[in-house]
């Protein structure tokens, strides 16, 4: 049984701590907080949004009408002790967040001593054993992304060079905690750090760790010995030199039945390699990763992103513009094959290419693979389903995938000839940037994309999407008129030759699109905003051609699907306090933090967003 | 500095431990039936909701006594409708020299522990009433639960339940088979559970309402004694349920332990929402003479 957070006893007394503490009563007096060395600080942030109905775009009724998310933290820091809280409330959850977090209360709070040889938190905390392939619990307001841990870290330097770490505790769930508990070490050697006398001064340095992560739930099935405690560990190194980095990192989960792998007992394991070389004007990055049913939640009956316990990471380009981030890729937990390089290079100024202010450009190409398949032959009694190799057979796009089907009791295998199915992304994009003079600079971006919407969106093979294979242009010019005031111009085309394959998240978006920004920044405070993204690639065109809309018969039918989503910003910006408002219809599509993803349906309706910090 | 690095190893080499890896991950159900049925009162189905009243207690509460009292007299009131079972666990029910026999037992424990209700944490004699939450909480402190086993005669009739058993008295083997109707939708996952309990078990109870308080030779009623089905049932219908569907469970030739007596013995099973985990019916049977 789990308990809210509003009902847990550390929490009222931190809070019967915070109000009543004696600095705070000295504060009203002369203010001697500042003379102890101590110091109040936090943020804070307001998301709400007004409500249209919109069935053309896909907008739903919203009974409320008007939804809010917010958060506030406040945190206390006195020499080597430190507090704080985050307060959330959701009033209902906006559109396109999980239900559950419709309410309010204290979600984290924690109390924090570090000195020479310790640190010690109580409370929620957030942590990261390398890479985060076994354990990794972080916050992302954007995504409601939150699974910190709520239990107790203790990090040592015992002797220099060497960092552990052990935590344990429960995983944060919506307003209360998940049923499972966490437990977990991690161990870090700088080598270099650890020999100073003989290798202080090498160039080369030599970053050694391993972890074990252990979660425990308990097990009620009937029909399944389920394992109770499940187990993960992992091997990293990092080598530096200069401009070099070279890392990788090698995890290994033990049996893990889960509503994620469809109750496979088979093993989990994952690869990741990130290496780089930063140069004069330039620079190579190069990520690979390869897991395989390394989905590990401290619920194994959990989905989306609830309860993960680690975090394999995105190996591909994660985009901010409009277009080229509709379409996002997330990391698949049950099994994927993944690398991306990157080379940016930075022509000289006063080269004959470089011009006067020189030319930035970036290449970077990504994909990832569904893991090769092979049958094992076990029945509903071994149930491990299925085997892989580290044949990276998945790179040559000739092979097969073997799916374990339940049928009359029985596991069978189904053999599936490999094509486009198991080619789950691919990214090709190329950037250039140049400044043409004092007032004017331009970006210039093209991409081409394939996305598997069938895997990443709905986790099925089946669920009927074509794939999109699509090219995307982008051109951005900036006139910068005097300090603090500029206009900005955004030109985006995403362009597929199948007209009814889909390019938005709810299907309602098919075929081409185009926007179209012009945003004029007034003076350092404020700025407004007219943007426009079209559909204009919509079979669906409700009589309506292209040449009419491009002179001027833009009115949209009720059938017409080729819908502009008009949307007008405004802003003011001080210090840092930040006020933005928008009016006008946001087309559905996938938001995305880290490789974390999250479908946002399409709205109509007044968007107010406060920020401000202290 | 020593002592900080030695524990540290110590907990890492302990959380090595924290790994439960599964060999054969199915368990195996039984098919075997008897020969030698005793096929006396092996059925029972009621047309009308029956309440479940759980009495958390252990020998070495003197203040149980007076609770077991209390529900005899409530299964006098209610006859058929009310069925109450006894489950020894927690603190109360250790052994100890005066009290040497353990009536404790893995479902009972798991009932009682964290994953379960925690009923014994919060003292006893505590008990639930269909596992509900009434006015109040799912823990019914015993002088409450006349009333709550009042309110819990107006719950709604959800599904229909039809226990039968068949018992082979000589290999000791227990086959059963239930029925269930639902009478109208329900909208979660429902599993069943089917334990034994053991009425006349003659034993040491600590009863504050005797002088001297040690009764050596106390009488304990239907005392739960083992599921048949594992701690937590199996699954009985997987959510939608629409209304006047069936679902029909088999468990068979379950070995009945030779240190219970078989003819002081019941069955008894009980529908529950897999999620609120509240009972919805519950039946009970003598499997022999």
């Amino acid at each position: 049984m789990t308990k809210p957070y509003f009902k847990s006893s550390l929490a009222a007394t931190f809070l019967f701590a915070f109000i009543l503490n004696p600095f705070n009563f000295f504060a009203q007096e002369n203010n001697p907080i500042q003379d102890l060395g101590s110091s109040v600080h936090g943020n804070f942030q307001i998301d709400a949004q007004y409500y249209n109905e919109d069935s053309l775009i896909g907008a739903p009724k919203v009974p409320e009408k008007f939804l809010s998310n917010a958060f506030g933290n406040i945190n206390f820091i006195k020499g080597k002790f430190s507090a704080g809280v985050r307060y959330e409330a959701y009033n209902n959850v906006k559109q396109g967040f999980l239900p559950q977090y419709k309410g309010q209360g204290i979600t984290n709070r924690f109390v924090r001593y570090q000195d020479k040889l310790f640190d010690v938190t109580v409370g929620n905390f957030y942590e990261m054993f390398g890479n985060g392939l076994t354990l990794r619990t972080y916050y992302e307001p954007g995504l409601l992304f939150d699974n910190s841990i709520d239990g107790i870290r203790i990090i040592s330097n015992p002797y220099k060079g060497i960092t552990l770490k052990g935590v344990i505790g429960k995983q944060r769930y919506f307003f209360t905690v998940g049923p499972g508990i966490v437990r977990g070490v991690d161990g870090e050697i700088n080598i270099n750090e650890l020999f100073d006398s003989a290798l202080a001064q090498m160039k080369t340095k030599i970053i050694l760790g391993g972890s074990f992560v252990s979660k425990y739930q308990s097990a009620q099935d009937p029909v399944l010995i389920l394992p109770e405690n499940v187990g993960c560990y992992s091997g990293r190194f990092n080598i530096i030199r200069e401009g070099f980095n070279l890392g990788a990192e090698y995890a290994y989960k033990i049996n893990d039945p889960s509503s994620d792998n469809k109750l496979s007992y088979k093993y989990g394991d994952a690869l990741y390699v990130t290496t780089s070389y930063a140069g004069d004007g330039y620079s190579f990055l190069f990520q690979g990763k390869r897991l395989d049913n390394m989905s590990y939640r401290s619920d194994r009956a959990e989905s989306l992103q609830n309860l993960l316990i680690n975090y394999l990471p995105a190996t591909t380009k994660q985009h901010a513009y409009t277009l080229l981030a509709l379409n996002p890729y997330a990391t698949q937990l049950n099994g994927e094959i993944g690398f991306m390089g990157e080379a940016q290079y930075k022509i000289k100024k006063g080269t004959a290419l470089g011009g006067k202010y020189g030319v930035e450009i970036t290449v970077n190409y990504s994909q990832a693979h569904g893991l090769k398949q092979y049958p094992v032959g076990d029945s509903a009694n071994a149930r491990t389903l299925y085997a892989t190799k580290w044949d990276f057979k998945e790179l040559t796009g000739k092979t097969h995938h073997v799916d374990s089907i339940l049928k009359n009791g029985e596991y069978i295998m189904q053999d599936v000839s490999f094509n486009d199915n198991y080619r789950y992304y691919q990214d090709f994009f190329i950037e250039i940037s140049k400044k043409f003079n004092k007032k004017v600079k331009g970006t210039f971006m093209y991409s081409h994309q394939f996305y598997n919407r069938n895997i990443i969106q709905a986790g099925s093979l089946n669920a009927g999407y074509k794939n999109l294979d699509a090219d995307l242009f982008l051109l951005d010019i900036t006139y910068k008129y005097k300090t603090g005031s500029a206009l900005r111009f955004e030109n985006q085309w995403l362009i597929t030759p199948s007209k009814n394959v889909v390019t938005t998240s709810n299907g309602v978006g098919k075929g081409n699109w185009a926007t179209l920004l012009i945003e004029w920044s007034i003076n350092s405070n404020w700025y407004v905003a007219v943007f426009d993204q079209w559909n204009y690639g919509n079979p669906q065109d409700g009589g309506h051609s292209f040449s009419d809309a491009l002179i001027g018969i833009t009115k949209t039918k009720p059938n017409d699907l080729r819908i502009h989503y008009y949307l007008l910003n405004a802003g003011y910006n001080s210090g840092p306090h930040r006020l933005a408002i928008s009016y006008g219809k946001q087309s559905a599509g996938i938001f995305c933090v880290g490789g974390v993803c999250r479908n946002v349906p399409a709205s109509n309706g007044l968007s107010i967003s406060l920020t401000s910090s202290f | 500095m020593r002592t900080l690095i030695s524990a540290i190893v110590i907990t890492i080499v302990a959380s090595f431990y924290s790994c439960d890896k599964v060999k054969n991950p199915t368990i195996v159900k039984a098919t075997a039936v008897g020969s030698t049925f005793d096929s006396v009162n092996n059925s029972s189905v009621a047309n009308f909701k029956k309440t479940l009243l759980e009495d958390y207690t252990g020998h070495r509460c003197g203040n149980c006594p007076a609770a077991a009292k209390l529900a005899h007299s409530l299964t006098a009131q209610y006859q058929s409708s009310l069925v109450v079972m006894a489950i020894h666990a927690g603190f109360f029910s250790r052994t100890n020299s005066t009290f040497p026999t353990s009536h404790t037992c893995t479902v009972g424990n798991d009932w009682d522990g964290s994953s379960g209700f925690n009923v014994s944490a919060a003292g006893n004699p505590n008990g639930m009433v269909n596992r509900k939450v009434y006015p109040g909480f799912t823990l019914v402190h015993k002088d409450t639960w006349a009333t709550t086993v009042g309110l819990a005669q107006a719950d709604p009739f959800v599904v229909k339940m039809n226990l039968a058993s068949a018992y082979d008295k000589t290999a000791r083997a227990l086959n059963v088979e239930t029925k269930l109707t639902f009478l109208q939708a329900y909208p979660n996952n429902t599993k069943l559970q089917l334990v034994l309990m053991e009425d006349s078990v003659v034993g040491d109870q600590l009863d504050y309402s005797q002088n001297p308080d040690h009764i050596e030779e106390y009488d304990f009623e239907h005392m739960l004694r083992t599921a048949i089905n594992g701690s937590w049932g199996e699954v009985a219908k997987s959510a939608p349920i629409t209304a006047l569907s069936t679902a029909t469970i088999t468990n068979n030739n379950f070995s009945v332990d030779t240190k219970w007596n078989d003819k002081h013995l019941y069955l008894v099973a009980f529908v529950y929402d897999e999620i609120t985990r509240e009972v919805l019916q519950v039946e009970k049977l003598k499997i022999r003479k």
